[in-house]
């Protein structure tokens, strides 16, 4: 057998009784070469005084010192923390109710009692560093029992340490976190509901502070009436079995005042499922309410606010209208006097008129950005003909091109454009635009309109092109935003720079785009897109053939009246009606009209769109109810709202019928066939 | 009804708090040929003037500060019925047309409006009246 180099003792200091003890230290063979060649564990060996005998590899690793250094030198208590083995003696004297030394016999005592002793302690190696060491110490003894030495195994303990430490440090920063919450009560309970922890926000929220809690029942927190119902058992069970539980209801606080809670119950469990209490986190709502009512009255004010800009801005251009109501009637009537205003007197005269119409117009689009603004404007989309649209606004705009000695170019082709759109308000918009294009042109030059249809994008542009100044692309920049008259201010041309705002606000409200190209001395270009539709399709005279043969049925020709702005229903409902000789068609183009058609003409059946400028369908129809004359007419609804909850409130409102756009012939002329009935009979009864 | 015609030119009367509007509908009228027009700046008077004069058409005024157009129509409402009469709102506020018809009126104008305009719906509901 080879004896292993750490256990050579160093040449030289061999005495007769150390080669005894050696010699019987070999013979215990408890120690086995493997383990005392582990680098892994410090094994040492001493004698029964303590004197370092072995010092393995390990050791030697760990601790920094060769074998020759220590061996029947020191003892371990050397290479100890002096202050922890002072505190191991005290310890153990007092455990063991014998004075114990600080030395070795601190570090060996138990275990020359047949004691099994592991204990943590600090080893101080050769270059003075520490480290925290588990030590194992077993007493070797001989045949006879004596205790002829002591074994330590020591294991670096660094790694397990700084572990602890860090779980120390998660550990008491959670608590200090927890602890630190005040805005919400974070409260353990243990198995049983008794109160085992109490944060800061537990405090603030219940007024309890930890002392007078800890220990206490969580059934303290509930109204006695919710505690002689069971409730706390009740929310215990429930976490118990389900793990998590939320509750809402009335709680207690230390003075007895209730507030609005809400709690979430967790059930704690290690990691071999048992119970190990709760987690209860507590949020007063009575607080979140008192915030939300704040934010809710903070709305309230904001809105209130903005109502009144709106009501401002309404009543202002009312109170305004009744003086220039007088300035401009007062000039109209001394245009049109007899005898006539001198030429000069005339010239003045035309003067006010302008500024008056000026003025008003400006009124109006200040109204109109109120109304859009407040969120008031609605919208009624639907199929929306340019061609015939584009021919309504030349009209209307064509006097004041030849004041200007401008000339007006419609579309080159005749090719049905149709966008969905609300039709009063892209008629403004286009107005708008041609207007600009007039106002802001050269004399002798020209306004071109032009529609084209983009399949790519499913839109259809219309562009309004002036030759006018152009302009330069920072004043482009500025177009649209109000009172931006671009230096035309002096230029004593009319026009209110809101025009241009409203038109990009009511193009995007019909999902449009508003835009300009301009070149500084050729001229600009307007243009709108808006989302292209499917026409409106006419009837086939097929189509016609089964209502024609209906007619014979009725007797004496029938009344009906057709409440319609757009021009493209009309004329289709026209040409339905011009094939029934039976049938007589009269048309009104708002509301107020059509009722006041109704109450002069008395037709046998009213066909009412719903989305009128002004008055709505619905308003006339109620008008036509109340009236006594107009209360038995039928009235069938024609819109381009079709959900089921338009249909519902059409029918709910007393119509008739309620017909969808866009008409559909078969559907149609069957509804006028059942009202055209129908008119017969209630007014055969009523006489 | 068949008293205007009997007196051969429709009575028209224009009830308005503001002289100058009521001389500008005056004249206007006047001009349009229309002989019989009377107006009042009182409110009160209407109701008690129509059943003395028996109107065929009424021009009225909403905003007046004494009594408004409403309080006026409602008044009316009460003798309407013995003495039929055409009431033409005239208003500021093109907010209130719907208003206006439900409480009693036959048809509604904003303001500021055109005179030609004006003459052509006094004579389109005087001929309504008529027919």
């Amino acid at each position: 057998m080879t004896t292993p180099a750490a256990l050579r003792a160093p040449p030289g200091r061999r005495s007769s009784r150390s080669l005894a003890r050696k010699k019987a230290l070999l013979k215990t063979g408890a120690l086995q070469n493997a383990i005392l060649n582990s680098a892994n564990f410090s094994s040492i060996a001493t004698d029964d005084k303590g004197v370092i005998q072995l010092f393995n590899v390990g050791a030697e690793r760990m601790l920094g010192y060769s074998a020759a250094e220590v061996v029947d030198r020191i003892t371990p208590a050397d290479i100890s923390d002096p202050q922890e083995v002072i505190a191991r003696a005290a310890a153990l004297s007092l455990e063991l109710g014998t004075a114990i030394t600080p030395g070795f016999e601190a570090l060996a005592f138990k275990a020359s009692r047949g004691i099994e002793d592991i204990y943590e302690l600090t080893y101080i190696r050769k270059d003075g560093t520490r480290f925290p060491a588990v030590v194992s110490v077993t007493a070797l003894r001989d045949a006879s029992l004596n205790v002829i030495g002591y074994l330590l195994i020591g294991t670096d303990n660094s790694a397990r340490k700084l572990a602890e430490e860090k779980l120390r440090w998660t550990e008491s920063s959670f608590r200090l976190m927890v602890e630190s919450v005040s805005d919400y009560a974070i409260v353990m309970l243990d198995p049983d509901g008794l109160v085992a922890s109490w944060n800061t926000g537990a405090q603030r929220i219940k007024g309890y502070s930890a002392d007078e809690i800890l220990g206490r029942h969580f059934s303290s927190f509930y109204p006695a009436d919710d505690v002689d119902s069971g409730k706390p058992q009740r929310d215990l069970h429930a976490v118990t079995t389900g793990g998590r539980h939320e509750d809402e209801g009335w709680r207690v606080r230390k003075d007895g005042s209730l507030f609005w809670a809400n709690i979430v119950f967790t059930a704690i469990r290690d990691q071999a499922g048992n119970l190990r209490g709760f987690a209860k986190l507590t949020r007063d709502l009575t607080e979140r309410n008192k915030v939300e009512a704040i934010l809710t009255n903070a709305r309230a004010v904001a809105e209130t606010a903005n109502l009144a800009k709106s009501d401002f801005l309404s009543s202002m251009s009312h109170e305004l209208r009744s003086p220039l109501n007088a300035i401009l009637g007062f000039a109209q009537l001394m245009e049109s006097d007899s005898p006539p205003p001198t030429p000069s007197q005339g010239e003045s005269i035309i003067q006010i008129l302008n500024a008056g119409w000026y003025l008003l117009e400006l009124i109006n689009e200040v109204l109109d950005l109120a109304t859009i603004e407040s969120g008031k404007l609605s919208m009624s989309l639907e199929p929306v003909l340019l061609n015939d649209l584009l021919l309504e606004c030349h009209s209307m705009v064509e006097p004041l091109a030849q004041r200007r000695n401008l000339s007006m170019l419609l579309p080159r082709s005749d090719a049905p454009y149709c966008v969905n759109a609300d039709r009063t308000r892209i008629k403004q918009v286009l107005i708008n635009l041609l207007s600009n294009a007039i106002k802001y042109n050269t004399p002798g030059g020209s306004v071109a309109v032009d529609c084209s249809a983009n399949a790519a994008t499913g839109r259809v542009r219309i562009t309004v092109t002036d030759t006018g100044a152009g302009l330069p692309p920072e004043k482009v920049a500025q177009l649209f935003q109000p009172f931006n008259r671009l230096g035309q201010e002096t230029g004593g041309v009319e026009g209110t720079g809101i025009g241009l705002v409203v038109s990009k606000r009511l193009v995007e409200l019909m999902a449009g785009v508003i835009g300009v190209e301009s070149t500084v001395g050729t001229g600009s270009t307007f243009w709108v897109e808006l989302p292209s539709t499917a026409p409106l399709t006419m009837p086939s005279p097929v189509d016609l053939v089964p209502s024609i043969e209906l007619e014979g049925a009725l007797e004496g020709v029938r009344m009906l009246l057709y409440v319609e702005d757009n021009p493209a229903n009309l004329k289709l409902v026209e040409r339905l009606i011009g094939r029934r000789s039976d049938v007589r068609l009269l048309s009104a183009v708002d509301g107020m009209r059509g009722v006041e058609l109704a109450r002069k003409h008395l037709p046998d059946v009213i066909l009412m769109d719903i989305n009128l400028s002004g008055m709505s369908g619905f308003d006339a129809l109620k008008l036509l109810r109340e009236d006594k004359t107009t209360a038995h007419i039928p009235v069938v609804a024609l819109s381009a709202n079709a959900m089921p909850r338009d249909i519902q409130r059409g029918m709910d409102a007393g119509f008739f019928r309620y017909l969808t756009k866009p008409i559909k012939v078969t559907e149609f002329m069957a509804a006028l066939n059942v009202a055209l009935a129908f008119a017969k009979e209630s007014h055969v009864s009523v006489n | 009804m068949s008293q205007s015609i009997e007196a051969g030119s429709p009575r028209i009367l224009i009830v308005d708090d503001q002289k100058s509007n009521v001389r500008l509908l005056e004249q206007t009228l006047r001009r349009a040929g229309y002989a019989e027009v009377s107006s009042t700046v009182e409110p009160r008077d209407v109701a008690a003037m129509h059943l003395e004069h028996h109107y065929d058409l009424i021009l009225l005024d909403l905003q007046m500060p004494e009594m408004t157009g409403f309080e006026v129509m409602a008044q009316l409402q009460e003798v309407r019925a013995s003495n039929p009469v055409s009431i033409l709102v005239l208003s500021a506020d093109a907010t209130q047309t719907k208003t206006a018809l439900e409480e009693g009126a036959d048809s509604f104008m904003g303001k500021p409006f055109r005179l030609p305009e004006v003459v052509e719906r006094v004579q389109s509901m005087l001929r309504t009246q008529g027919a």
